[in-house]
């Protein structure tokens, strides 16, 4: 249908300026994350990997923290708790989640990102195999009297 | 002293009348006012006039009245009121009003009235009466503390509903609305049978946490609010009849029977760990199919069952976070999705179709529709500052607070995904992408009723967004010092949203996102609506064919049996038929009746 299409309802300079703002914006939220976070993220794998280096058996607490969740006894850090925030060093914050992997700086883009490109490169391969002709199921056909249907007539033709 | 008199006598008139039978009495008389005359030839699906001013009316008043006074009566009932009685010596309970109902009964009050402005210029008052009675059996279905009154009103909601599709009197609407109210029907005979199946387990017809725990009656109960929430493999009615109702009639389905069904599950299944995968499952595989459909009216259907999924997943969890969590975002999504269904439907109206391959460049012929339709997109999208925001993080926080990890990612995933159908496709492809022949025969904006009911919603979805306490104020647990504004959540939510945009422009680039095309997309239903009635076919002409064949070969065979036999009494020439001499005749009466004398003597 795209020769009932005209040209771009936005003019190409506009589009073009939109595009910049979002690259602008992606930019300035990941070095948010970069800056802000990262100063802590960076401290807690240091201290993780200096921890991993302690004989086991004192820290029982510690694998959750770095594991893949938290066990329901351990409350998480999130609710928005200001202490947590403040225990690292002079600048910068911590990043509240349950996962080591949210804590990765501009996880949360690559992943928005990474994720919609698979979705839409999947929905290609869906529509291969599930598009059909507008009028596949015939719903707009009119009605035919139950007695009598098309293939019966043909039948007893 | 008189105020609590007074407060009293409130509560009192409040408690006579259980909450939804107000707007069910109340549509019964909306034929009763008079009505505007309405040319045969003109109106699309009942709208009069498709533009200028038009009168609200005594009737249009009326129907304002009637979710005013409902969400009034549910705010005067006491927190733990009850109504219980006795019909053929079972015990009842027509309402229970606490806090879980009282937050559905509340936004589908919400609900009721916005479609109630949208549907102002409808003239055809089937469809005032079945939308005000739907929103009425909904209601009561929230308030409904036993089995039975639940079933009552689950069932009103299908056949009230079913008219929003049926009376736009076309093939299609016809077949659509049979399918629908069929399994809505069946939804509604599993929950009667599992009410009977547990009155026989319990000795009672309270419904309360069921779980299931292995028996028969809350098996068929969960499978019957399955249906309605539009479980995976149970959902194809869902994005089948949705975007075939009226332009004003999927504006009222949006909101009552799926959210129903969510609160039915809260109520009944809270905590049961099913409904997590279930959940994830469905927040997942819909966005595929809302990324190639061309109706956007079913892309919003689609990406309506992918919200279900979120609140199906908090019910799931079953923690107080989780189950508030699930209530807000059914509270957020009833506004947010009503209003991008009416966006749709108001370009449906002026465009005549829907279907994003026809669109495109609407926005400068409808500035102000392509504006609440934004903030529609952007509330579902969760962005900070609209009411998805504020909802959708309670129930990935208490997901992740119980160490469902791999339905976090999903979620999340989901989100990203949420943006990228609903958030940009919606809007992109019906009011900017390229200028369509559709878009250039528009000659205006929306009706202004139905601007004015997108403006009210879109007020509602940042008001949620900005100021969310008291929405958590009224949710069904103490929310505590929850708050989804933290700058973890703002900038990781953002990457997400910003990521997902990015992807967005990223494959618009390369050429590699999907061309809108006219096309029917195979879900589900194919099975139902395709494969069983053509292998049936197949099944029933073989059965006819064999039946031909065997009444051929049995028929040539009697014929000739018959025929045989008629050769041998034929008159003249046969053995039997030829005359015979009359002392032949006495000669073998004589010889039978002496055998029977014989007989007769020995016998005796």
């Amino acid at each position: 249908m795209s020769h009932e299409h005209g040209p771009p309802s936005v003019d190409l300079g506009t589009v073009r300026w939109i595009v910049r703002g979002l690259w602008a914006l992606v930019l300035g939220f990941v070095l948010i994350d970069a800056v802000w976070f990262g100063p802590s993220w960076l401290s807690s794998l240091g201290s993780h990997e200096a921890e991993t280096h302690q004989p086991a058996g004192e820290e029982h607490s510690e694998p959750s923290h770095t594991g893949a969740h938290p066990t329901p006894e351990q409350p998480a850090e999130h609710h928005g708790d200001p202490s947590a925030s403040e225990d690292h060093s002079g600048f910068g914050g911590h990043k509240h989640g349950h996962y080591a992997f949210e804590m990765v700086p501009a996880f949360h883009a690559v992943y928005g990102f990474a994720g919609c490109v698979g979705l839409v490169l999947a929905a290609r391969v869906l529509r291969m195999l599930v598009m059909r002709d507008e009028d596949y199921y015939g719903d707009d056909a009119p009605f035919q009297p139950p007695s009598e249907p098309a293939d019966q007539e043909g039948h007893h033709a | 002293m008189l105020e609590t008199l007074s407060a009293g006598l409130a509560g009192d008139i409040a408690a006579s009348l259980p909450p939804g039978l107000l707007l069910i009495l109340g549509a019964l008389l909306v034929p009763l006012f008079p009505g505007v005359p309405t040319p045969e030839k003109g109106p699309v699906d009942g709208i009069w006039p498709l533009r200028g001013r038009s009168p609200i009316g005594l009737k249009g008043g009326f129907m304002l009245l009637l979710p005013l006074l409902g969400l009034l009566q549910i705010w005067l009932l006491p927190e733990g009121f009850t109504l219980d009685t006795e019909l053929f010596g079972y015990a009842l309970q027509p309402v229970r009003a606490d806090r879980l109902a009282r937050i559905f009964g509340t936004i589908f009050h919400i609900a009721a009235f916005l479609s109630v402005i949208y549907a102002l210029r409808v003239r055809d008052d089937l469809q005032h009466l079945a939308g005000l009675s739907y929103a009425g059996g909904a209601i009561g279905a929230v308030f409904a503390g036993d089995l039975v009154t639940l079933f009552v009103y689950w069932e009103l909601t299908a056949l009230t509903s079913v008219f929003l599709i049926w009376v736009r009197g076309t093939n299609r609407a016809a077949r659509v609305g049979m399918r629908y109210l069929v399994i809505q029907v069946l939804s509604g005979v599993l929950l009667l049978a599992g009410a009977l199946f547990r009155y026989a387990e319990t000795d009672s017809l309270a419904f309360d946490l069921m779980g299931l725990d292995g028996s028969l009656g809350n098996l068929l109960i969960f499978l019957a609010f399955g249906i309605k929430a539009a479980f995976p493999m149970l959902h194809s009615w869902l994005e089948d009849a949705y975007p075939e109702a009226t332009i004003t009639g999927t504006v009222w389905m949006s909101a009552f029977t799926t959210k129903m069904a969510i609160y039915a599950l809260a109520r009944g299944f809270a905590g049961t760990e099913i409904l997590v995968p279930i959940g994830a499952t469905m927040t997942a595989f819909p966005i595929f199919y809302a990324v190639i459909e061309n109706d956007l009216r079913r892309v919003l259907a689609y990406s309506l069952n992918n919200q279900l999924g979120y609140m199906v997943v908090g019910v799931g969890v079953g923690t107080e976070l989780a189950i508030n969590g699930a209530a807000a975002h059914a509270f957020a999504h009833i506004l947010y999705k009503g209003l991008l269904f009416m966006g749709m439907g108001a370009v449906l109206l002026r465009a005549g179709t829907v279907n994003g391959s026809e669109l495109g460049g609407l926005w400068r012929k409808m500035p102000w529709t392509t504006g609440f339709t934004v903030v529609g997109a952007m509330a579902i999208s969760a962005f900070p500052l609209f009411s998805g925001f504020v909802t959708k993080s309670m129930i990935l926080t208490a997901a992740a607070d119980q160490g469902y990890t791999w339905a976090f990612l999903i979620l999340l995933f989901a989100s990203a995904g949420v943006f990228h159908h609903s958030g940009i496709k919606i809007p992109y492809f019906a009011f900017f992408a390229h200028d369509s022949k559709k878009a250039r025969e528009v000659t205006g904006e929306a009706p202004r009723n139905m601007l004015v009911a997108m403006a009210i919603a879109a007020f509602l979805c940042i008001a949620v967004g900005v100021f969310p306490a008291p929405l958590y104020a009224i949710l069904p647990y103490d929310v505590g010092d929850y708050s989804a504004y933290d700058l973890t959540h703002v900038v990781t939510q953002m990457q997400l949203l910003l990521g997902s945009a990015a992807a967005f422009v990223f494959l618009q680039k390369m050429g590699w996102y999907p061309p809108e095309l006219r096309s029917t997309v195979l879900d589900v239903d194919v099975v139902y609506r395709k494969w069983l009635p053509g292998g049936l076919s197949k099944v029933v002409h073989a059965i006819d064919r064999a039946a031909e064949k065997t009444k051929d070969a049995v028929g040539g065979a009697v014929q000739g049996a018959a025929d045989r036999f008629g050769q041998m009494f034929k008159p003249g020439d046969s053995s039997f038929g030829e005359p015979w001499p009359s002392g032949e005749t006495a000669l073998w009466a004589t010889v039978v009746l002496s055998a029977y004398l014989l007989l007769s003597f020995f016998g005796g």
